[in-house]
């Protein structure tokens, strides 16, 4: 059954995970280096803890509880992802139609196999990779160093580090060449964090701003602003994300159960 | 290097063994001056008819003085004569049905329940000429006729070797149409190979009348946007996916050959793509993926980004957008709508009416769309642009007509009912079907280069001829490759 | 099986109804605001919108691009700009808005717009800061200022700062209109959270040059016009002084300056650095500097410290 029931890439959960790290970003009002430092630490350990979960699932059908802790992890994922996804498209394109197509997606998320997410992956990627770099070219002329020493910093010391599923289902949800590889999914994760944080950092030094100001602030040349179109690949990445994550809970479940020990 | 044998019937049994399964594999036995022969041909490629004169000038000199029975003469001629008979007569009707539909000359005799058949075929058909949909500036410019036979013979004069099976059949229809399944026996997987042949024997279409309709049973399930095949009309294209190990099929009174399984890299591929520059041929191609991805999502993107995403435009361009929808009585979306339809048919109307007309209606209907349309307020100047672009643009990968117009329509509608939303939708079921999209095993993306490998030799861009021919490429290959992704 | 077929019918047409509720058809008919021009008086506040308001035309050949502008007066600055967009001919849209236009640069105006846009979205924190001198009337009368005023802010807007810079220091250009045109002037408003200070188009050239900003610089030095552009601006914090090296790049048909001119430009450089130091602004940010190599910047605070020494050195590359 575990042969018919294909399996995700690492890319593919990658892709999940970045595009949940693009929509939370890291809480502003801490100072950077604090920030980075709480991060890379948060990191490490996850990284630990994923490791430890792979090893523990690697190879072995997983119990009930553990595959109903799983589906829980990734169902609230599922429901975060929309909501984010649908409160983007009401404020930034008036639009509800997300609603209107959310049968659909789940229905697509349920009944195509991995493997077609895995190749949508590989082109999404793409495009997130060509998005980084527009993304970049727009905002290189604004981000100035000196910001990151003015003398007015924040100084919260909130801190929380986002969790996701995929960091413990990659033994469950990838095939067992590629388990290890899911390991290194909370640096992915933080690097994407902190690539925000730092971008906030360098363009608005000590003021905080909400997150999407960040794009707000692109221009090139002819181009005055180009945040709707980026946003509109973060929307490409949080409907695979959404559909992708259906997908996962449906082979969460495909797979043979654990025996129960007497 | 194996000699001819001095022996007839070792001679005889190597080239059975060779060609024994071969349809246009043509061997009569002969005695001529009292020696024993044989003559080997192959069907359409040599000419009977000169034969048929020098052998009923024989006949005639013999039969003079000859009394024989029907039984007797009917074994005199096929056995003992060196007429070019079918080595095997017709016994019963439907075979005598079957001969006759074929072209070939049936010889009954009084007081024989045999019939000879004689392979005299003079059959009119359409000659050998550049077919219309396929150009190209080199390479081969012969086509496919609607004879089986004659296409046969045109992919047997340029795969010369002994690899090439051609295997034709019966298909189950009421017409009783002849098709023929052909591929290199060193190169396709003989497991496909046979699964193909199962299909085609157990298919019942109603008629048979193009190698398309057998698609449905080749490729049987749910709906599909784009079907993994491929049609050619030109025999050097089905020699090369011959080469390729891929199978060809095709149907008597069809010039279309069905390639199986076919890419989607292939689709922007053409028969003068190697004989021009690597570079050359690389700017080509990335022209077609640009016009291909153009034509399908150019006037939904343009929908989308002048309501939602006007920022990306310039505005010197939103205002005169934005000036046109003012003017017209129609949304953006179903102004676009309505000129995509407008265009296809046009289109249509172009394809099917006489020719003699064409020029005549091609005028009206630029008066229309042009002039008319625009002086009345009922269509824009940038939507009409778009959707003529986008028109022309499909024409650069023909094969892919279908799946765009339909991809296209239904950007439009997605764009401009929901928004970005909508866009990201339509973007999604395009990449879902054609990812799902296989035949045969072989993923329709494989070897696409795009994702996985975006300066694969021979993809978006390719390498110099010598350095592809190093590699043979066979698409089994990718079959194999796609299997251990899942 | 005819129950299947039926459920699945009714299942689809369920889901298209569902797909119908939320689908709508949005128009490009809005209007696009392309600037916002904000006053502060004593009796409130005056907003002003420039926007675009095509003429209906099927045939792109006949449209123009009939730039208007609006303008409203409110106690606050939110009923101001309600009130201008109520004079708008259609629904306001700011994803076109890039331009503050100010009558004076006053810190409290910047930070209660900025708040607005965050709120409300009307423009947008990256947009760009810029002085206007002019009667507003004359931009709602005029049929031809409105085109002549946009392009003037156009041609300004690559040197002027962002909205979101308003807590740093940042030179504003200045547009002046009247009746008939609209001109640039040279110098510019060095804008800080403390006040603004006129600088002389000299000055104003120098700033920008030690700034770094894009851009060919034009000065005079000696009595000749020299052009300036790719200008990178070196320093190195010693213990007595602060070297500043500027290597510049001359323009195209532009003389390359004698030993002469670069010691003026450089005299120039130090006098409007030793100039803004005293009021308060650290024009070569030798604060972050300091921090950045000695983990502290507070012995080069501009509002606690006296001047460093200076010393300014210029050099023009040969090509």
């Amino acid at each position: 059954m575990k042969q018919k029931a294909g399996y995700f890439t690492p890319a593919a959960l990658t892709l999940s995970v970045v595009t949940a790290a693009l929509a939370d970003g890291i809480p502003q009002g801490v100072p950077v280096r604090r920030a980075l430092w709480l991060g890379a630490v948060s990191t490490v350990c996850l990284c630990i803890l994923s490791a430890l979960a792979a090893a523990a699932l690697l190879n072995k059908a997983p119990s009930f509880a553990v595959r109903l802790a799983l589906t829980a992890g990734l169902f609230m994922e599922l429901a975060h992802i929309i909501v984010q996804a649908q409160g983007l498209c009401a404020a930034e394109f008036s639009s509800m139609a997300l609603l209107g197509f959310l049968p659909l997606l789940l229905w697509a998320g349920w009944g195509i196999r991995p493997a077609s997410w895995n190749a949508s992956a590989r082109v999404l990627w793409w495009f997130v990779a060509v998005g980084g770099v527009i993304c970049l070219l727009g905002l290189a002329g604004q981000l100035h160093w000196y910001r990151l020493f003015t003398p007015a910093q924040p100084t919260g010391t909130n801190w929380s580090v986002p969790v996701y599923a995929e960091y413990f289902a990659g033994a469950l949800l990838c095939s067992a060449r590629s388990v290890r590889r899911t390991v290194w999914l909370p640096v992915w994760g933080f690097a994407v964090q902190a690539a925000a944080l730092l971008g906030g950092a360098l363009l608005f030094g000590s003021g905080t701003y909400p997150r999407l100001e960040l794009l707000r602030a692109w221009s090139s040349g002819s181009f005055s602003r180009m945040d709707a179109l980026l946003l509109l690949l973060w929307l490409l990445c949080a409907v695979y994300r959404a559909a992708m994550l259906c997908a996962a809970i449906r082979l969460l479940w495909q797979q043979p159960e654990a025996e129960v020990q007497p | 290097m194996q000699q001819l044998s001095q022996s007839l019937a070792e001679n005889l049994s190597a080239l059975d063994a060779r060609f024994g399964k071969s349809a246009d594999y043509y061997a009569k036995k002969i005695v001529l001056y009292g020696c024993p022969g044989c003559i080997v041909m192959f069907d359409g490629m040599a000419s009977l008819d000169s034969l048929w004169e020098l052998l009923l000038d024989a006949a005639g000199r013999q039969s003079a003085s000859v009394r024989l029975t029907g039984t007797q003469a009917y074994a005199h001629i096929l056995h003992g004569s060196a007429f070019p008979a079918e080595s095997a007569p017709v016994q019963d009707l439907p075979q005598l049905v079957a001969r006759l539909t074929a072209g070939m000359a049936v010889l009954l005799l009084e007081g024989c329940s045999s019939g000879i058949v004689f392979s005299v075929q003079g059959l009119k058909f359409r000659s050998v000429e550049e077919p219309s949909g396929e150009g190209n500036l080199r390479g081969s410019r012969e086509g496919f006729t609607d004879l089986l036979r004659v296409n046969l013979s045109l992919l047997r004069r340029l795969v010369r070797t002994d690899t090439l099976v051609q295997e034709a059949a019966q298909a189950h229809t009421c017409c009783n149409t002849e098709y023929a399944l052909c591929y290199c026996k060193d190169r396709a997987d003989p497991a496909m190979v046979r699964r193909v042949r199962a299909i085609l024997q157990s298919a019942r279409p109603e008629l048979l009348l193009d190698s398309s309709y057998f698609v449905p049973w080749l490729l049987p399930g749910k709906a599909r946007l784009f079907t993994p095949v491929h049609y050619t009309e030109r025999p050097a294209v089905a020699a090369a996916k011959l080469c390729e190990g891929k199978l060809v099929i095709l149907v008597n009174g069809s010039p279309s050959a069905l390639v199986l399984p076919a890419l989607f890299s292939e689709q922007f591929e053409c028969l003068d793509d190697y004989a021009s520059t690597a570079a050359f041929s690389s700017f080509l191609r990335v022209l077609k993926y640009f016009s291909f991805y153009l034509t399908v999502f150019l006037p939904g993107v343009f929908v989308c980004v002048a309501v939602y995403l006007p920022e990306l435009l310039p505005p010197q361009l939103l205002y005169k957008i934005e000036a046109a929808e003012k003017a017209t009585p129609l949304p953006l979306f179903a102004e676009m709508l309505l000129v995509i339809l407008i265009l296809e048919i046009i289109r249509e109307a172009g394809l099917r009416m006489p020719q003699s007309l064409g020029h005549s209606v091609s005028l009206v209907s630029a008066l229309i769309i042009g002039d008319a349309a625009i002086a009345t307020g009922l269509m824009s100047t940038p939507v009409i642009f778009v959707a003529s672009i986008t028109a022309i643009a499909v024409f650069v990968t023909p094969g892919l007509y279908e799946p765009a117009t339909l991809l296209r329509i239904g950007t439009v509608l997605l764009a401009g009912l929901a928004g970005p939303v909508g866009l990201a939708a339509a973007f999604f079921g395009f990449l879902l079907s054609i990812v799902s999209t296989e035949a045969l095993g072989v993923p329709y993306l494989a070897p696409h280069p795009f994702p996985q490998q975006p300066l694969s030799e021979d993809g978006v861009l390719r390498r110099n001829y010598q350095q592809l021919s190093r590699h043979g490429f066979n698409i089994w290959q990718k079959r194999e490759r796609g299997k251990r992704q899942t | 099986m005819r129950n299947a077929k039926s459920y699945k019918l009714l299942l689809f047409l369920l889901l298209t109804g569902w797909c119908l509720l939320f689908l709508r058809c949005e128009s490009t008919e809005k209007s696009m605001v392309r600037a916002v021009y904000l006053a502060q008086s004593e009796q409130g506040y005056q907003a002003g919108l420039l926007y675009q308001a095509p003429q209906a035309a099927a045939d792109a050949a006949d449209v123009t691009a009939a730039l208007q502008f609006v303008q409203a007066e409110g106690q606050t600055m939110e009923r101001a700009l309600d009130a201008a967009e109520q004079a708008l001919p259609q629904t306001a849209s700011y994803r076109l808005c890039d331009y503050l236009l100010l009558s004076k640069a006053e810190e409290p105006l910047l930070t209660e717009y900025e708040q607005l846009v965050l709120r409300r979205g009307c423009g947008r924190t990256a947009a760009r800061l810029l002085c206007a001198e002019g009667e507003i009337d004359r931009l709602a009368a005029q049929a031809a200022l409105p085109d002549a005023l946009m392009a003037q802010l156009k041609t300004a807007a690559p040197t002027a700062p962002r909205l979101y810079e308003h807590t740093e220091q940042g030179l504003l250009p200045i547009l002046r209109w009247n009746a008939e045109e609209v001109s640039l002037q040279e110098g510019g408003v060095l804008h800080t959270v403390v006040g603004n200070t006129l600088l002389s188009p000299e000055q104003a050239e120098v700033y920008r040059l030690l700034t770094e900003q894009d851009g060919t610089r034009q000065l005079w030095l000696e009595g000749e016009r020299i052009g300036i552009r790719r200008c990178t601006v070196s320093v190195t914090l010693q213990k007595a002084q602060v070297l500043v090296r500027l290597d510049c790049q001359r323009a195209a048909h532009s003389p390359l300056p004698t030993q002469a001119q670069q010691q003026q430009l450089a005299a120039q450089c130090t006098a409007l650095l030793q100039s803004c130091w005293q009021q308060g602004v650290d024009v070569l940010h030798l604060q972050a500097r300091a921090a950045l190599r000695d983990g502290s910047g507070a012995s080069f605070d501009p509002t606690k410290n006296a001047c460093p020494q200076l010393r300014t050195d210029v050099h023009f590359m040969l090509y």
